[in-house]
């Protein structure tokens, strides 16, 4: 008798499921075969993730609203109970049968993304492991919240759309960081890149948060033999919707005005050093030490010539706090709300202060606030890399990389494992195989290159059209970097082919 | 074959049904007769197993139990008063589907009862008639050869004609298959018409239960004068004192015996149709008109 009901589930819903098929597996055929032929770059688990983010919640709330607001609101339900099967294999079933369909969505989804991505990333058992935990354990979480939303009948629209604007409350008038909290926290920006840890804590939270939703679903769905749901389940009246639309409005003007109320004060260090220059400032919290000041001074002038470089009207303000207890090479940046600026903290104190490492460090950190961090995906996210090393050594722009002889020796043992055009679209990938320090080296060959074959003039004019401009921080960024790659910008600002510029770049490291 | 004992059944401060008890024979047509909103549908409901009594037990087929198991319900033909089929589905579908929960499903059975009840396999239950959901109700309750059929006011809601039709296949499945079946209805004419026992519910309680002759027999009206005085004899029970156009007329159930031998004088004793007796056993007690 459960196969009976399966079945009549199969066969009622199939169209969607089919539909839900088609979507999903369409939308990472697309994003695969994108990252395939170059129309997208960066890692193809960004493009799970993306799924992850927006078709496997639509695919929940079509399942909950097939699956069991259509049953309680037609009140087929009567029908089913009637027969000889119990109430709560009817609902398990339906539990299951969900559950079955939304699994095989996500875990497609991965199995698209894992074929086409073995070339390209470095797919280790723990790696895939990790990716189908964080997919997993965000779909069954939102899995049980919308198969919860399915028994809230007529009601579930208005509650979903409180959620909803209690999230972005939490979020916009409290300091609590939900967007880092249990499930939320699984699909961060580490989600196509870590390969070795587990995020153990956010995927017990998530666990707990969906068992807590299946229960309450189950109850909600068996209560008073079912009689709460089926009333739930009943068509909005006319005066409830009125009183919803209300609600709902009412809702949104409270948040406008409390969120206008509680406009956050700007992050500031009272009392600091400030050094500004036209479109930069530097603050360091010190008590007048010379040292400090000084560094203030020369960190603020460094800044100033980069925006000028860049050509770039201002550069997110930078504050510096005291970290006695760091290593001299030890840095760290605090993140601040809102982008309010780059919040470091050093142990600029020390004699033997590491100033030349910390200011390259430092000039990344407010590169990639500055773009929003979107100097840091791939594919620009070479550029990124590669910059302050630039930066540091523009003196001897016109020399061969040779002549640098550290930075080239890692280049070219970053080169002999092996260095493929694909690899600067995938530096990630590429990072990760040779390591940080080499890949840094490479990139920095690369602007060297870019300069040296093709002059000071378009080196500049490719900077500037990555790291400078007017960068958005919304879909607007997204969508510039669809319509303008970044291999399109180099063969306009030096008039190279990708190809031919790596087989440049490759000559110069082996030079 | 079916014997409801003490079954009761609260909705939060509401009792819907109080102490209920029912006894059903094998073979008969027995019609559970009600006002509306006395309790009728709440009790099949229990005896379906849809909800739980709070009291009371229900014995069918032999097995005694708080409530119908799974097993019990495979052996039910169950009609409900709405039909809430899948509006998708074709009625040889729904047949296939239903027929999925009954080990003893006949299809050949319900093809038959398809063409019988001249409905059309292929049609979509969506483009089905009121009537004609009815007796798709009634196919898919008879193809499985249940032991005991149950009807919820099955006829709610269809015209004379359908339901005329209706209640003769019930009744002539009753006489050819042997089929034992408990209706609930609050149309007089149609239990008159089917059944051959009785019960009266009325405000979720028990009033009669009991053959129609027997009812007829045993419930009279008896017209006095407005002003005569009348003291309801021993072993009588006083279903309905009404006073109407200055005539005052007192309805009382005694056994045939009893009415015998008692003698009202200055008053004219009549006996009453199942309507009148209905009327009586569930109307108000008193009545002034």
């Amino acid at each position: 008798m459960i196969w009976t009901l399966a079945r009549k589930e199969l066969h009622q819903h199939w169209h969607a499921f089919g539909l839900l098929v088609l979507l999903t597996f369409g939308a990472m055929g697309v994003v695969a075969g994108a990252a395939q032929f170059g129309g997208l770059s960066g890692s193809i688990f960004e493009g799970l993730r993306m799924i992850l983010y927006t078709i496997v919640p639509l695919a929940c709330l079509v399942l909950s609203h097939r699956l069991v607001a259509l049953e309680f609101r037609d009140k087929t339900q009567l029908f089913l109970e009637a027969l000889p099967v119990s109430r709560w294999r009817m609902v398990a079933l339906k539990y299951l049968f969900g559950c079955a369909v939304i699994f095989f969505l996500v875990a497609g989804a991965l199995a698209i993304s894992a074929i086409f991505g073995r070339t390209s990333e470095l797919l280790t058992p723990r790696f895939l492991a990790i990716l189908a935990a964080r997919s997993l354990a965000w779909t069954w979480f939102f899995y049980n919240l919308l198969f919860l939303f399915g028994f809230l009948g007529r009601y579930r629209f208005v509650f979903g759309l409180f959620l909803y604007f209690g999230y972005l409350a939490l979020d916009a008038l409290t300091d609590v960081r939900i967007s880092e909290w249990g499930p939320f926290a699984l699909l961060n920006e580490r989600f196509a890149f870590e390969s070795h840890e587990f995020p153990v804590a956010a995927l017990r939270t998530t666990a707990l948060l969906a068992l807590g939703l299946m229960g309450l679903s189950l109850g909600l769905g068996l209560a008073r033999e079912g009689s709460v749901a089926a009333l739930l389940g009943e068509r909005m009246s006319h005066r409830e919707k009125m009183f919803c639309t209300g609600l709902v409005i009412a809702g949104l003007a409270l948040f406008g005005t409390a969120a206008e109320r509680t406009l956050k004060v700007p992050y500031d260090l009272p009392g600091a050093i400030e050094e500004a220059r036209s479109g930069v400032v530097v603050k360091v919290a010190s008590a007048g030490d010379k040292r400090a000041t000084e560094l203030a001074a020369r960190l603020a002038d460094q800044l100033a010539s980069v925006r000028d470089y860049l050509a770039v009207s201002e550069l997110p303000p930078v504050f510096i706090v005291a970290r006695p207890k760091f290593r001299p090479d030890q840095f760290e940046r605090i993140k601040l709300e809102d982008e309010q600026g780059v919040l470091v903290g050093a142990n600029f104190a020390a004699l033997d202060f590491h100033e030349r490492a910390f200011a390259m460090w430092l000039l990344r950190e407010v590169l990639k606030a500055r773009t929003f961090d979107r100097a840091e995906r791939e594919p620009s996210k070479w550029v990124l890399d590669g910059f302050p090393l630039f930066w540091a050594s523009r003196a001897e722009v016109a020399t061969p990389v040779a002549s640098a002889a550290t930075l080239h020796e890692g280049a070219r043992r970053a080169a002999s494992k092996g260095f493929s055009p694909a690899d600067v679209e995938q530096w990630l990938s590429f990072q990760k195989r040779v390591g940080a320090e080499d890949a840094s080296a490479v990139a920095w060959a690369g602007l060297r290159t870019l300069a040296r074959r093709h002059g000071e003039n378009a080196c500049r004019d490719f900077l500037r059209d990555v790291l400078g401009g007017d960068i958005r921080h919304d879909a607007r960024a997204v969508a510039r970097d669809l319509r303008d790659p970044i291999r399109r910008r180099l063969q306009r600002a030096a008039r190279v082919s990708p190809t031919q510029f790596h087989a440049e770049w490759c000559a110069e490291i082996a030079s | 074959m079916l014997q409801l004992r003490g079954l009761s059944r609260r909705f939060g401060r509401v009792a819907a049904v109080e102490d209920v008890s029912i006894t059903v024979r094998e073979g008969e047509i027995y019609g559970f007769l009600g006002v509306n909103g006395a309790g009728k549908t709440t009790t099949l409901r229990m005896l379906m197993g849809i909800i739980a009594p709070d009291a009371g037990t229900i014995e069918l087929l032999g097995q005694a139990a708080r409530r119908t198991t799974l097993k019990q319900k495979q052996r039910i033909g169950y009609v409900s008063q709405e039909q809430t089929f899948y509006p998708w589905m074709t009625c040889r579908r729904l047949g296939a589907f239903v027929g999925g929960f009954y080990p003893t499903w006949d299809k050949a059975e319900f093809d038959r009862l398809l063409r019988v009840l001249e409905l059309p396999p292929e049609r979509k239950v969506s483009q089905l008639s009121g009537g004609m959901r009815a007796k798709l109700a009634l196919a898919l309750a008879l193809a499985p050869r249940p032991a005991l059929l149950i009807l919820d006011e099955p006829t709610a809601g269809l015209d004379p004609v359908a339901r005329r039709e209706f209640l003769e296949i019930i009744t002539a499945q009753a006489r050819n298959h042997g089929r034992t079946t408990l209706f609930s209805s609050h149309l007089i004419d149609e239990v008159e018409r089917a059944a051959e026992r009785v019960g009266i519910i009325h405000q979720g309680r028990m009033r009669y239960e009991g053959g129609i002759a027997e009812l007829c027999e045993q419930v009279r009206a008896v017209r006095l004068s407005e002003t005569a005085e009348l003291t309801v004899p021993e072993g009588f029970e006083l279903w309905r004192d009404e006073t109407r156009d200055g005539a005052r007329t007192i309805v009382l159930r005694a056994p045939g015996a009893a009415w015998d031998a008692t003698q009202f004088p200055d008053a004219e004793v009549r006996r009453l149709s199942l309507e009148d007796a209905f009327i009586a056993c569930v109307g108000s007690a008193t009545a002034q008109v």
